[in-house]
């Protein structure tokens, strides 16, 4: 293949993953991916390193490196002579100082923290008392009711019950094919899973997402006949239960950089 | 503003004005993530982007009169990012190419020989294997074999969607050139990672 091509192939992958392909343009991207096993395979691997790429490299929290330069540039720092500020070197009262407002943001955090905690105890889902059971046990009881979530989740709700239960807020991006239900709690990888019920092709699929450090490990029994993948993303665990060959709903999942539009922050 | 080619009255020499340097805080916040993404780009590393981004930031605070109203802040920043992060690039760039190339064929053995593939090898009990690696960890250990500025387009235009005239103004490139970084630097993942599935082939719908 030319360059040329390559980079036509290139951009079409790209507007397609970005939803930006229209009308017949879309129309014989499709044709073109329906009879192309190669081509299909490109556009899986494009959208998992795209995904894999905004998760691994999604921006912290920089408001402290504003600070730490403006905090070397009073005290007369010049560039080379400054790294992270390091907190031996302040004179005494200065460090009594920041040593006095961090206890103080601590206790307003914590203070702040419990408030918060007393007044989300009326609001939204419930955390009810969850049997443990396998992620396969799960998937079998969802089957039964046509993979009915316990809610329905526009984005903004999406957003914050991932932020609230497992303190790292996630998106679901869309794609053809696929159709998120809604959420649903249980005790499978800990007391606070988060799953994720979907449609991919008509066939139910299950995510299972928690805190990494303290998710037990995932079990599926080995005549089940579903296939179980997993992906890291951030803190969090995330394990897709499908009977599909491939994972459909694992890599639309993202970190998003802020609430999405129109949730009011 | 920030600056308007005057120097500030009211500060002592070589220090912003309170009005400067707040409004310098609220332009910088609001192109944070953009100016981090050049230097974790150029530089590899996310806590050694973070660093960066305060360097500059010193730098930029020290020559406030020097931007100029009505132009592009986050470009003017993006500039100063840039030669820091080229900075502390150079510094490491013969070790770490050399421990980087290395790095990459090793775990693309490693992962050949673990016959690691996107579906998770279960053991007989049904559980994970202590060894399991990740997708994502591979596509950043592959995106360490990339030179600075390539990878740094790549991580501006999927990571925060510019548009490549915008990446070519922060890079100080051709945006042609910005583009062909995008598109060869994806191929390039794409195959290095298709060289980690078993037996080095492509992906599965390839074997339908």
């Amino acid at each position: 293949m030319t360059p040329q091509r390559e980079q036509d192939l290139d951009g079409l992958l790209e507007a397609y993953l970005a939803g930006r392909l229209t009308g017949p343009e879309l129309t014989a991207f499709e044709r073109r991916l329906a009879g192309e096993p190669a081509l299909r395979a490109e556009l899986e691997a494009q959208r998992r390193i795209d995904a894999a790429l905004r998760g691994a490299f999604a921006a912290p929290e920089l408001s402290g490196v504003l600070a730490r330069a403006q905090v070397a540039v009073a005290a007369g720092r010049t560039p080379a002579s400054v790294g992270r500020v390091p907190f031996g070197r302040r004179p005494l009262v200065h460090r009594l100082l920041i040593e006095a407002g961090v206890a103080a943001v601590i206790g307003l955090l914590i203070g702040g923290g419990y408030l918060f905690w007393q007044s989300r105890q009326g609001d939204g889902p419930r955390r009810p008392a969850l049997v443990e059971q396998s992620l396969g046990d799960f998937y079998a009881a969802r089957a039964q009711v046509d993979f009915a979530p316990d809610w329905e989740c526009p984005p903004d709700r999406f957003y914050r019950t991932f932020d609230y239960r497992l303190g790292q807020p996630l998106l679901m991006a869309s794609a053809p094919g696929v159709t998120m239900k809604g959420l649903a709690y249980s005790n499978t990888l800990s007391p606070h899973t988060v799953n994720v019920l979907a449609k991919v092709d008509g066939q139910g699929v299950i995510v299972y997402a928690d805190l990494a450090e303290t998710a037990r490990p995932a079990r599926v029994c080995e005549n089940s006949g579903l296939r179980l993948f997993q992906r890291r993303l951030g803190p969090l665990i995330l394990y897709e239960l499908t009977p599909l060959d491939a994972p459909r709903v694992l890599d639309l999942l993202y970190i998003p950089s802020g609430p999405p539009a129109g949730s009011g922050g | 503003m920030v600056g308007n080619g005057n120097s500030q009255s009211g500060a002592p020499a070589g220090r912003p004005s309170s009005s400067a340097a707040a409004d310098f805080a609220a332009r910088f916040q609001a192109s944070a993530r953009v100016l981090w993404l050049i230097a974790v780009g150029i530089v590899g590393d996310r806590a050694r982007a973070e660093d960066v981004v305060q360097e500059a930031a010193i730098v930029a605070l020290g020559k406030l009169e020097q931007f100029q109203a009505g132009t592009n802040f986050t470009a003017w920043m993006g500039q100063i990012v840039r030669f820091v992060a080229l900075n502390h690039a150079r510094k490491e760039q013969k070790a770490s190419l050399v421990h980087d190339r290395e790095a990459l064929e090793q775990s693309i053995r490693s992962d050949r020989s673990n016959g690691q593939s996107g579906e998770l090898r279960l053991t007989r009990r049904g559980e994970l294997p202590p060894d399991q690696e990740w997708f994502d960890d591979r596509v950043v250990r592959a995106l360490k074999a990339v030179a600075e500025i390539p990878r740094a387009c790549l991580l501006l235009r999927t990571v925060e969607g510019l548009e490549y005239s915008e990446i070519a103004r922060l890079l100080g490139i051709p945006e042609g050139t910005a583009m062909s970084h995008v598109h060869r630097t994806r191929r390039m993942l794409r195959e290095r990672l298709a060289a980690m599935q078993p037996g080095g082939g492509r992906a599965k719908d390839t074997q339908e």
